[in-house]
């Protein structure tokens, strides 16, 4: 959890970001290198193309921010961008399919995800399963519980209602699960 | 373990952290590709509720509380100002030392606006080098050698602390470059000038001092450091001076061809934006001019000491102290600095070089090329810097030979020890001299200041 004080820094960061500072752009990229290149880095399992995709996305935010388009939340946003260069890599590269969007879902199906789901794997273990998934569930999995991201945050990234992220997250959940009961 | 942890656990696997020497260089890389975007950007300004948010968020984080700030304020309340003036003349190592840095923190959550931060920043860095002098004089005076660990120690501890206020200032003069008029933001880089060269000044005195009683190691390195810092400190308040300068060019160029473009050409406007221009060119000249007066008698100075070195020839005396050296067989590092003849042909050539390079910034400055006339004094600056490090060199071979011909007692030592006295003398005739200079360069300078100014406005 972020503190006030470091909440407050980032605003200010963020003002200065969009009045054109390219020092405060610095300061973005220190704070979430780290993070896209994890997200990268868990997609594309490749140390060379991770850096690259990652140098990329941070280009691209700020080619966006150049063109003087609206930006109302930055780790969303860098996040999207990140999503979007994974998937023009792949599309490029013909490696894999792009995952599945806008699945149909129903809300009725969206139970209480939060609840702690006990499963007795070891972390490469987890990572294995995780790959096992299909690349939309991989993608919430990842957001949710290593980036430690809202609702909100992760329906503004997938580009989807917050009520189909619930279904989807307790979706990839339940195959999670089920996957590692198979391993056990 | 529940999910959640496991999934943390995942987030810190080794694999999936960006390596660091990676993210310096790509670091590097991208923030140079986006500065040169950044010009594009400027044109984008804040709209008037994100200009109140930033101000109102400014106004929270400086007043949101911190437990050192708030003991610091309760400090300078709560105690008599008895104590607070006693605590002024502390350095480190003594009782007083940390109520003087709490004060100094105080004083800082009570800067509101980043220039007055700045000024803060400025003010505790002359405390440091006043702490330094104060450490230097300790150290003449003693030989006890516990004493003088504590000495290094304090000193060394004066040096971190006035690097990070020489960071502050650096940093702080880019926040006011964004937030602040030009004007304000280019006397507050000249203010920054100003200490820069008092600093240097004093280091150079400090070194003085520290080379005669050649005792301690740590000094030296300390003063190198300060030098160092100094620079750089020196080298962002006149490039954000020149940004300042050449933004604001540029706006009224954009406003200008704006204001034809929509057919409404407000005479006052203008005029008023020509004044400010007017001043800022004027503070920046003037800038610049003092950075390169001060070059040029460093620059008399050094071919001064140059010839006196030929005309003494001083340069066999060298090369036979560094026989001297060979023989005993002693470290460079730390050791007797090593100089070679040809060193003495190369520093003439070079001190030529500089006061050319000089020369040209001068022509640039009276052309109105304020940026290249700054590229050109660094480069002025890198010659210099060469030149004086052999001629140091030259002056301690000279000084060592000296010392080791005392020892021997011969009868040539007579000859010898004349040398070192004679550069001595070459010093007072360097500075007669150059109070002789100044006395002629005053009214030229003038001239070319109000030349260059004149010139850069009519373009």
């Amino acid at each position: 959890m972020k503190s006030l004080k470091s909440n407050l820094k980032e605003k200010i960061a963020f003002l200065k970001l969009k009045s054109g500072d390219s020092e405060a752009f610095g300061f973005f990229y220190d704070q979430y290198l780290g993070q896209i290149y994890r997200f990268i880095m868990m997609k594309v399992s490749d140390q060379q193309v991770a850096e690259d995709l990652t140098q990329d996305v941070f280009l691209k935010t700020w080619q966006h921010l150049v063109d003087q388009k609206s930006l109302s939340h930055f780790r969303a946003f860098i996040f999207r961008v990140a999503r979007n260069v994974v998937i023009d890599h792949y599309r490029q590269s013909g490696k894999q399919n792009i995952p599945l969007e806008h699945i149909s879902e129903t809300v009725d199906e969206a139970v209480n995800i939060d609840k702690k789901l006990e499963i007795k794997v070891e972390v490469e273990q987890l990572l294995q399963i995780l790959q096992k998934l299909k690349p939309e569930y991989q993608e919430i999995l990842v957001l949710r519980f290593v980036e430690e991201m809202s609702f909100d945050e992760i329906a503004e990234i997938l580009q989807k209602d917050k009520n189909n992220v619930r279904v989807t997250l307790h979706r990839a959940l339940t195959k999670l699960k089920q996957l590692s009961e198979e391993k056990i | 373990m529940s999910l959640e942890k496991q999934f943390a656990k995942l987030k810190n696997l080794e694999k999936f952290q960006a390596n660091q020497d990676w993210q310096m260089t790509s670091k590097y890389d991208l923030m140079s590709e986006i500065h040169s975007q950044a010009r594009l950007m400027k044109a984008q300004q804040l709209s008037s509720a994100e200009k109140f948010d930033l101000f109102v968020m400014r106004f929270t984080r400086r007043l949101m509380p911190s437990v050192s700030k708030m003991v610091a304020g309760l400090l300078i309340v709560v105690m008599g100002s008895g104590v607070s003036f006693a605590a002024q003349a502390s350095v480190p190592g003594q009782a007083l030392w940390p109520v003087k840095r709490s004060i100094e923190k105080a004083e800082l959550t009570l800067a509101f606006s980043s220039v007055t931060e700045t000024e803060v920043h400025i003010k505790h860095l002359n405390k440091r080098l006043e702490e330094i002098n104060k450490i230097v004089e300790k150290s003449k005076v003693t030989d006890e050698p516990t004493r003088l660990a504590k000495n290094e120690k304090a000193i060394k501890q004066v040096v971190q602390h006035l690097e990070k206020e020489a960071v502050a200032v650096d940093q702080n003069l880019k926040i006011v470059k964004e937030d602040t008029k030009p004007i304000e933001v280019v006397n507050l880089a000249k203010k920054v000038t100003e200490v820069a060269k008092e600093a240097k000044k004093q280091v150079g005195v400090l070194e003085g001092q520290v080379a005669q009683t050649d005792r301690s190691v740590v000094l030296k390195e300390a003063l190198d450091n300060v030098k160092v810092i100094n620079e750089e400190v020196n080298r962002t308040a006149v490039d954000v001076a020149i940004q300042v300068h050449e933004e604001i060019v540029a706006a009224k160029v954009e406003k200008v061809a704006k204001e034809i473009l929509e057919n409404h050409f407000d005479q006052a406007q203008t005029v008023i934006d020509d004044q400010e221009i007017e001043d800022v060119t004027k503070a920046v000249v003037e800038l610049i001019f003092e950075d390169i007066n001060e070059l040029n008698d460093e620059i008399q100075a050094t071919k001064e000491k140059t010839e006196i070195i030929s005309a003494e020839n001083i340069g066999e005396a060298v090369t036979k102290a560094n026989s001297v050296v060979a023989d005993q067989e002693l470290p460079v590092d730390g050791g007797p600095a090593k100089v070679e003849v040809k060193d003495i042909k190369e520093i003439k050539e070079q001190s030529g070089e500089a006061q050319a390079t000089l020369e040209q910034a001068k022509t640039l400055l009276e052309e109105g090329s304020l940026k290249d006339a700054v590229a050109k004094v660094v480069e002025t600056k890198k010659i210099q810097e060469k030149t004086a490090t052999v001629i140091k060199n030259i002056e301690q071979a000279v000084q060592e030979k000296a010392v080791s011909d005392k020892a021997e007692a011969s009868a040539t030592s007579t000859v010898q020890q004349i040398k070192p006295i004679n550069i001595q003398i070459s010093s007072t005739t360097i500075e007669k001299a150059m109070i002789n200079d100044e006395d002629a360069l005053v009214g030229e300078e003038e001239k070319i200041k109000e030349e260059a100014i004149t010139d850069i406005l009519k373009q």
